[in-house]
């Protein structure tokens, strides 16, 4: 059956394609000119959820990268701290057992109790060292500074812990007085090297033999924390590497939801024109398709 | 004899005239919308016996009938009342996305972002003055953004009220002609056609505007209900609808019958009156409702974590933020007046006696990040699907506002094929009067030349 077909039918018909077309067209082209894909949240709920994940993400990993870095930053000092500390008792175990032999006289270990006690001050000097506002050895409080020159430790024996990651933080110091504390509970290494030094003032050889594994131990201790810090290097290396990977991950994802395909967008851009040009050209001849054209 | 084919030519005379009368009036009509196209119904004259037959007496015109499908109307009278909401409620929706779907970095969801990120600094230097400040100012941000959204989503539903006015008086309006109309309709013993197409016209525009059903009456009179029953207009008379504010602030609609004066405001789900209230009390409201939740429950987590902690002035159980009030919690939310202008009180301490190195505090802070809410998400997440849930609704309004008016047009285009005016037809059927009129004349003439035979023959 065929159709009868007002005047409005057609007309609105052909207004309306237009109209369709012309919207159509000014979206590609819009999506070209900015290159986004889609601006808001109606156009594409799902996408666009994504697009906020991604950037969250990408904000959330840059924080983890600045934490990661000023963890670093107070490793690397701790290591470099500690290889002066590691320099200081290696020469005071030289002058140890160098002095443990009978062959020196009271007064050559005089200049060498002398010596220890310059090492001492610097050993201490070194333990106080800071960074940033913050003790490298005083533990988590960063109450005050960790060691006074008679030894005693003013610290804990915490950590300072930072965010890295997803649930995962890491130690940016090392245990509070822990390159300078012996674990099992004698002295430290301020307090070995005043006993050093007293041993030395009073050229006792039996005191300052008993002192010489002593002495290494607390140079070990310090060469210890600097194979802990470097591994924790390690491990900060592997989370940044982690991050970084995260960061080109989200970013690709961002590109894919967020940005136009402009070699695709210029293809429907053709369709799209081609399409409002047939719609234009009907329209223009609705005029001429009428019966009043044929009537004299 | 003679004289009864005088009468024949006449008729057909007056049928040519009125066919030409009527098909010129369609002509005329071809762009008036709710116009319905008449046809002259012609019929042969009754048959009368002359001598041994029986002859007519020409053409009678019957009348001039308006071309209408009463069911098709009522079907475009629906898809148009359905239509109008749905456009009408992706309007707002569309507006409404410029407050929330920010989707280059502004907003809420990088605010909250960046507070956390603070939270990290925080932990990474606890005893820093700057990290502390850092803090402060992030949370000052955030909830400035958050009030932001919340203003603005009230708002945006508050300047609805006045276009849920003029609605009302709108519909008021038009029942009120219809009524009238009813009124003229029925009282004449003969339709008219102009009145007829009005008062469809009218009952099309009240559907546009809050979805009409005509309930078809005695004498030809239109009841009109509108959705959930109620009679807007029942023959002469109108139920008029009024607004009055409502206890949450918007402005609600009710009608007027002889129980009382019902709460409509729910009720009304089609036209555009109906997308407007849908926008603004389910879409709308559904969103604001979320957001103050997670806005609300967010909150009382950091407050939680951060009163447990230590500032700098070894002073505990301070909250972050105020805590969220019962109403508007995003709109109102801010920084505790007790820490705003304080940085040494962000709690970023566990422990008091490991002051002011200690940062356990501030990690668990920048933990709730990662914690999941009641609604099972992290905070982030949270807050995209509060916003994703809104995307999806204004999604869904602008495809159904699509495929609506799709349908209306589709319908409309049906009725105009039944009632529509075609000028080519009429210009056709216009010569085709006119060749019956000057047969008609033609015919008159035969009979003069007859009449003046037979005074020839006399004379």
């Amino acid at each position: 059956m065929t159709m009868r077909v007002s005047n409005q039918m057609q007309f609105s018909l052909s207004i309306d394609t237009v109209n369709r077309r012309r919207s159509e067209l000014i979206r590609i082209q819009e999506q070209i000119a900015t290159g986004r894909r889609i601006n808001s949240f109606a156009e594409d709920p799902v996408a666009s959820r994504k697009i906020l994940r991604e950037q969250g993400t990408l904000r959330r990993t840059e924080s983890w990268a600045r934490s990661a870095g000023q963890a670093q930053v107070l490793l690397e000092t701790s290591d470099s701290v500690l290889v002066s500390v590691e320099d200081a008792l290696g020469r005071a175990y030289e002058l140890t057992i160098q002095m443990a032999n009978d062959s020196y006289s009271a007064s050559d270990r005089q200049s060498a109790a002398d010596e220890i006690e310059q090492i001492r001050e610097r050993v201490v000097e070194l333990a106080n060292s800071e960074r940033n506002g913050r003790y490298l050895f005083s533990g988590l409080g960063n109450v005050a500074q960790p060691f006074l020159l008679d030894g005693t430790f003013q610290g804990d024996t915490g950590r300072l812990s930072v965010p890295v990651g997803r649930r995962a933080s890491l130690d940016a110091t090392v245990g509070g007085g822990e390159p300078f504390l012996d674990q099992t509970g004698g002295r430290n290494t301020v307090e070995t090297l005043i006993e050093l030094e007293d041993a030395l003032r009073a050229s006792d050889s039996t005191r300052i033999s008993d002192l010489v594994d002593e002495v290494e131990g607390a140079r070990d201790r310090a060469t210890d924390a600097r194979q802990q810090i470097g591994q924790r290097l390690q491990r900060l290396d592997n989370i940044r590497d982690a991050l970084d990977r995260a960061e080109v991950a989200a970013n690709a994802t961002l590109v894919q939801e967020r940005d136009t395909d402009v070699a695709d967008a210029i293809v429907k851009l053709r369709e799209s024109e081609t399409g409002l040009q047939a719609a234009l050209s009907i329209t223009g001849r609705l005029d001429d398709l009428s019966l009043l054209n044929y009537m004299r | 004899m003679v004289s009864s084919i005088f009468h024949i030519g006449q008729s057909g005379l007056r049928a040519g005239r009125t066919g030409v009368r009527v098909a010129s009036e369609n002509v005329a009509n071809v762009n008036t919308p709710g116009y319905h196209r008449r046809v002259t119904v012609l019929q042969a004259s009754r048959l009368r016996q002359v001598g041994n037959l029986r002859l007519g007496l020409g053409v009678e015109v019957r009348e001039s009938q308006r071309v209408v499908d009463e069911a098709l109307d009522r079907r475009v009278r629906s898809s148009i009342g359905q239509a109008a909401a749905q456009s009408s409620r992706s309007d707002v929706l569309d507006r409404a996305n410029v407050i929330l779907g920010d989707l280059e970095g502004a907003g809420v969801s990088s605010t909250l972002d960046e507070f956390f990120a603070s939270l990290d600094l925080l932990a990474a230097s606890p005893e820093d003055r700057v990290s502390r400040s850092n803090v402060l100012a992030s949370a000052e941000r955030f909830a400035e953004s958050v009030n932001d959204v919340g203003r603005n989503l009230r708002a945006m539903r508050q300047e609805l009220d006045p276009e849920v006015e003029a609605g009302v008086d709108e519909v008021n309006r038009l029942a009120a002609e219809v009524a009238s109309l009813n009124e003229k309709i029925s009282s004449r013993s003969r339709v008219s056609n102009d009145l007829l197409d009005r008062r469809a016209r009218l009952v099309d525009q009240l559907s546009e505007t809050v979805g009409a059903t005509v309930i078809p009456g005695r004498n030809d009179v239109w009841n009109i209900a509108i959705e959930g029953g109620y009679t807007l207009v029942s023959g002469s008379q109108v139920q008029r609808l009024s607004t009055r504010p409502g206890v949450d602030g918007f402005v609600r609609i009710e009608g007027i019958d002889g129980a009382g004066t019902p709460d409509l405001t729910d009720r009304i789900r089609q036209g555009q009156l109906g997308g407007l209230l849908v926008a603004r009390d389910e879409d709308l409201g559904a969103t604001a409702q979320a957001y103050d939740d997670f806005v609300t429950e967010l909150v009382n987590e950091v407050n939680a974590r951060h009163s447990a902690g230590y500032g700098l002035d070894g002073v505990t159980g301070r909250n972050l933020f105020a805590p969220p009030a019962a109403v508007n919690p995003a709109e109102n939310l801010a920084v505790d007046p007790a820490v705003a202008a304080n940085p040494d009180a962000i709690a970023a301490a566990r422990d008091p006696a490991l002051l002011p190195g200690d940062n356990r505090a501030a990690l668990d802070l920048a933990e709730v990040r990662l914690d999941p809410l009641a609604s099972g998400q992290e905070p982030p997440d949270a807050l995209r699907q509060v916003l994703q849930e809104f995307g999806d609704r204004a999604f869904a309004a602008s495809a159904s506002a699509e495929s609506a008016t799709l349908a209306a047009d589709q319908l409309t285009n049906l009725q105009q094929s039944v009632s529509g005016v075609s000028v080519d037809e009429e210009l056709a059927t216009l010569m085709q009067f006119r060749q019956q009129f000057s047969a008609a004349a033609t015919v008159i003439q035969t009979a003069d030349e007859l009449t003046r035979e037979i005074i020839g023959l006399k004379g």
